[in-house]
């Protein structure tokens, strides 16, 4: 029963996430619905990775998000919509009926009586090692990415951060810098 | 237990309406995440339906470490163009292509 | 079986990408080391690749499980695994005068062989799951190709619309695997094989899958990043987005469909998709003059080809079309890779800004031919293919599918083949402008004169040479498409 209420509580707040007006408070919406589906999945007895999506989910998104918030600076959302709204809303709904519809038809076994098979940290690291390791990959992909995104540009001037001052220099700048790396692509020379 | 699945659903349809209708950079992260939340539950909740609670854990948990880079990239791309733009209106980038 | 192997091919390129990264940031030498490093483990990777296609012509699968997840590298594994390593290794030759002074090419060489890792990892993996997590890396990696000049409004655009649809895409599929999970109760593809499951759940999944790789072949509804990511990446970038992780995509949606074939009916949707997807990106790039925007809708167009094959194959039953799908796709790779890395060399012979990508006219090449008559010869070649012109790669591929579709016998099937035939020579249309403007005179020769960097040919030389190989000897690659158009497997 108190896991219907997590899961209700749960949606509103995702609405109220999408609609408010106020990106801090949309912020705090979603840390809203992390925080319901943590408890839901506690009250199912998945305590593990009830405890994960509050310190990961609810904990450091909303404060990354909150961070970024207030580096940017309250944006209000633009009346307009990309696409027209009656698809915005059909696209979805239909979905979600589609979804229902088959899951409640469908009928399956609650799991109350399924054994508590495996502990979450055995089948992670022992059963299902293959993800983990693709997981630090992503990671590190993920790192790399931001590190390309965050990196200032500024250490070599010769590459000018914004084209429009690049084509407003002198053209012999670009030129430098090209034969630069000509002369330095020789010296490494092909390794083959 | 079937609501919990169809609760996931509506999270995934609400993710899709923000992205479908909004325009704000943050805001479309937030529905991502959204999205994803309602990954988590539908994973968590397939695992334990068949009997592998272990198996549907363990997929929650790589589902949160992905969605959360996403999260991380999506979040540093709107400060950045934030910063070169002033805006965070998605129609206000595009209008630059001219 | 020995597995070092198929281990060594799988984690070398994961393994190495932090080396790369290291290597080039404490170096002093950035551009030279990193990619030095990137070129050798590519090279390796190349040798076990050798040896393991060694295997599987001698009928021995390359495999090993690690817990619960088995991974085989079969022929669709290995025909991937042909493709990433290809773009990677060539896109690391051209990458380096894309960065001239710039900072953070290690991050590039990183991500790349981080990016051939994890599609080696997603085309090998028997786990429906852990295709997904491989999945999301390779998207996590490509954003890195996307965004590394992100100095330019634009680029940071098409970088939000790739990580946004991106996301999307890899979020649906997660809501399709818990679907299949529900309905099988098992993530092991053969085991879901040999359930063949044909509920309406296992519809659904199917269905949620098809959508979520769909965006990452840029299926026709599912397309709208693409025009812009390709225009606004780096070319060598484009070329590998293009070249490898539409392919990718491609790969995961066909290890869903090969595992649930029963669920819905793959081939009607494979060649409603992939008629879809031809007209579309045909009729979208007659109005293109920008010249990355041409060829990225052209890019949608080919991959309805590949689609519409493999919907044949899947429709008659026969391999053929599948056959003639898969051909198609790595001969698509070839083209688009070598028409994006001529642009790539374009954009740097015209003195092009580092990151500017967007706005090459079709009269900004003008005068190419006399300036540089390889490029020329090369873009031109990339496009006739691109065109299906006979004798090269693209026409023995096309050639290829619509035999398959014509031998189906069926009034449909055989109307779809005369459809994607006339758009075929639609697309002459928009391919021909560019070869003319090519061997126009123009405002290009009067320019500072570079010459093209050595490292730059390669790449242009080696995809030229495999478009006129292939378009003579189209069987010169039936070892490594073959094996992987038997979808069971």
């Amino acid at each position: 029963m108190e896991s219907l209420v997590l899961l209700l509580v749960a949606l509103i707040c995702a609405i109220q996430a999408v609609r408010s007006a106020q990106l801090l408070i949309a912020a705090l919406w979603l840390a809203g619905v992390s925080a319901c589906i943590a408890l839901f999945l506690y009250a199912l007895g998945a305590h593990a990775i009830a405890v994960i999506e509050l310190s990961v989910g609810a904990g450091l998104v909303t404060i990354l998000m909150v961070f970024a918030i207030t580096m940017v600076g309250e944006d209000s959302e633009p009346h307009q919509p990309v696409v027209p709204r009656w698809m915005a809303i059909a696209l979805p709904a239909a979905v979600l009926i589609l979804a229902a519809g088959l899951l409640l038809n469908a009928g399956i076994s609650s799991s109350a009586d399924a054994a508590p098979d495996e502990s979450l940290s055995a089948v992670l690291w022992q059963l299902r090692g293959a993800d983990v390791a693709a997981q630090l990959a992503l990671i590190f992909a993920g790192v790399l990415g931001l590190l390309a995104l965050l990196a200032d540009d500024r250490e070599e001037p010769g590459a000018s951060s914004l084209w429009v001052e690049a084509e407003s220099d002198e053209p012999s700048a670009q030129f430098r810098v090209a034969e630069k790396s000509e002369v330095d692509l020789e010296e490494v020379g092909s390794p083959q | 237990m079937i609501w919990g699945l169809v609760a996931a659903f509506a999270l995934l349809a609400v993710g899709l309406y923000g992205l479908l209708a909004l325009r704000n950079l943050i805001k479309l992260t937030i529905a991502l995440q959204l999205m994803m939340k309602g990954g988590l539950i539908a994973v968590v909740l397939a695992g334990d339906a068949v009997g592998q609670r272990g198996l549907g854990e363990s997929l929650g948990v790589t589902l949160i470490i992905a969605d959360t880079v996403a999260a991380v990239i999506g979040l540093a791309l709107a400060v950045l163009v934030r910063r070169r733009l002033g805006s965070l209106d998605i129609e206000v980038v595009s209008k630059l292509r001219g | 079986m020995n597995a070092a192997l198929p281990v060594g091919l799988l984690t070398l390129p994961l393994l190495s990408s932090p080396l790369a990264y290291f290597v080039g940031r404490f170096s002093g030498r950035r551009h030279g080391l990193a990619q030095f490093v990137a070129l050798v483990v590519l090279l390796v990777a190349w040798a076990m690749f050798v040896a393991m296609a060694g295997q599987l012509a001698a009928g021995e699968t390359p495999q090993f499980e690690y817990g619960m997840i088995a991974f085989r590298l079969d022929g669709l594994a290995m025909y991937m695994a042909a493709l990433a390593l290809g773009l990677s290794t060539l896109a690391v030759f051209f990458a380096r005068q894309m960065f001239q002074a710039r900072a953070g090419s290690e991050k590039y060489y990183a991500a790349l062989l981080a990016l051939t890792g994890a599609m080696i990892g997603l085309a090998g993996a028997r786990d429906l799951f852990n295709l997904w997590v491989w999945f999301e890396t390779m998207i996590a990696a490509s954003y890195l190709l996307v965004v590394i000049f992100h100095d330019e409004a634009l680029n940071l655009e098409a970088g939000f619309k790739y990580v946004v649809q991106s996301a999307m895409g890899s979020g649906l599929v997660v809501f399709g695997i818990a679907l299949i999970l529900l309905d099988t109760g098992t993530l092991n593809l053969d085991l879901i094989a040999q359930a063949a499951p044909h509920s309406a759940m296992a519809a659904i999944g199917s269905a949620l899958c098809f959508i979520g790789f769909g965006v990452k072949v840029a299926i026709v509804p599912m397309h709208t990043w693409l025009p812009d990511v390709y225009t606004q990446s780096p070319s060598v970038s484009s070329a590998v987005l293009a070249g490898a992780v539409s392919k990718a995509g491609l790969v995961g949606l066909l290890r869903v469909t090969a595992a649930l074939s029963a669920a819905i009916p793959w081939a009607d949707l494979f060649m409603l998709f992939g008629a879809a997807s031809i007209l579309a990106g045909n009729l979208l790039a007659f109005r293109q003059r920008d010249v990355k925007r041409l060829l990225a809708y052209s890019s949608m167009g080919h991959l309805g080809y590949v689609m519409l094959g493999i919907g044949f194959g899947l429709h008659a039953g026969q391999t053929a079309g599948v056959y003639g799908g898969l051909f198609h796709a790595l001969n698509h790779s070839v083209m688009k890779g070598l028409a994006f890395f001529s642009i790539g060399a374009a954009l740097y012979l015209l003195s092009r800004p580092v990151g500017r990508e967007h706005g090459l006219r079709l009269d900004d090449l003008a005068g190419m031919a006399r300036r540089c008559p390889l490029l020329a010869l090369a873009l031109t070649l990339a496009l006739f293919s691109l065109a299906g012109i006979p004798p090269l790669a693209g026409f023995m591929s096309k050639w290829q599918i619509f035999a398959a579709g014509l031998a189906a016998n069926s009034p449909w099937v055989t109307a779809l083949v005369v459809f994607a035939a006339l758009n075929s020579v639609l697309s002459l249309g928009y391919y021909l402008p560019v070869v003319n403007a090519l061997y126009r005179e123009g405002a290009s020769e009067g320019q500072t004169r570079l010459p093209l960097p050595r490292l730059m040919a390669i790449p242009l030389v080696v995809l030229s040479f495999l478009i006129v190989l292939l378009g003579l000897w189209p069987d010169a690659v039936r070892w490594l498409v073959a094996p992987a158009s038997v979808l069971g497997g």
